[in-house]
């Protein structure tokens, strides 16, 4: 196989895995978070945040894909990027790295919103609670 | 196999068996925490799975991207430093991993409080 045609197959293949990557976090984690969203009181936040959660996990997964650069200081062409297979085995290992990264800084947000999400209903319950005492 | 490929492979196998050793450290400590912190259910499994994947997603991150400055005909222990010196990454990455996590818990924690701290 030619460095060219590596290039090729090699970009849409991590590209793929990237993406499998992401739709493993997603499955993963999909029951805990349905569960969660589904003990919130507010119907639309449920909902959204049910939604927005496949995205919210994939793009960041195909984020750090992108974010890899073949043409940079090392080859600063097309025929530089293509002269030696190791570069590109490089690029492709890079490219994973990165994804798994975004992946990472991603669940990590998620944690952060769930956390928000749960201390903001520990208080409306407080709330709630305490309204109906004093009606009693 | 070449001897560079096989220390590229020690080093995932390495990075893997560290992260997983983590979580089965820290698995049973922090799923009682979140059991009296977290009442909604799901919250303790998303939390618990989530854990697992930020030790495994980064030490399989850091093992993939590291290039080990080992070549074919070298001594042994040249390619048993190889390999300690690109698991270092690993390790790196699996504590900036868990100190994040664990200040996530910690603020989780001081603002749910625990159902009873006996």
């Amino acid at each position: 196989m030619t460095n060219e045609k590596y290039l090729i197959v090699s970009y849409f293949v991590v590209a793929g895995i990237s993406l499998a990557l992401g739709f493993g976090v997603y499955v993963w984690l999909r029951a805990p978070f349905h569960a969660v969203a589904k003990a919130l009181p507010w119907k639309a936040i449920r909902e959204l945040l049910v939604r927005l959660f496949p995205m919210g996990i994939l793009f960041p997964a195909l984020m750090g894909f992108i974010s890899v650069r073949y043409i940079g200081c090392a080859a600063n062409d097309y025929e530089h990027v293509i002269a030696e297979r190791s570069y590109l085995v490089g690029k492709n290992q890079e490219q994973i790295s990165a994804s798994l990264t975004y992946v990472i800084w991603a669940v990590f947000a998620w944690c952060v919103l769930v956390a928000i999400l749960l201390a903001v209903k520990r208080r409306s319950d407080r709330h709630s609670a305490t309204n109906s005492s004093e009606e009693i | 196999m070449s001897p560079v490929h096989a220390t590229h492979l020690a080093i995932l196998i390495l990075a893997i068996a560290f992260a997983t050793l983590t979580y089965a450290l820290s698995r049973r400590g922090l799923d009682e925490l979140l059991s009296r912190t977290v009442v909604i259910p799901g919250g303790v499994s998303f939390y618990m799975r989530a854990f697992l994947l930020l030790l495994l997603y980064g030490a399989v991150g850091q093992a993939v991207a590291v290039k080990p400055d080992v070549k074919p005909g070298q001594q042994f222990m040249e390619y048993v430093w190889g390999v300690a010196a690109a698991l270092g990454d690993s390790f790196e990455y699996i504590f900036l991993t868990l100190a994040i996590y664990l200040v996530v818990i910690t603020i989780l924690v001081a603002t749910l409080k625990p159902k009873n701290d006996k």
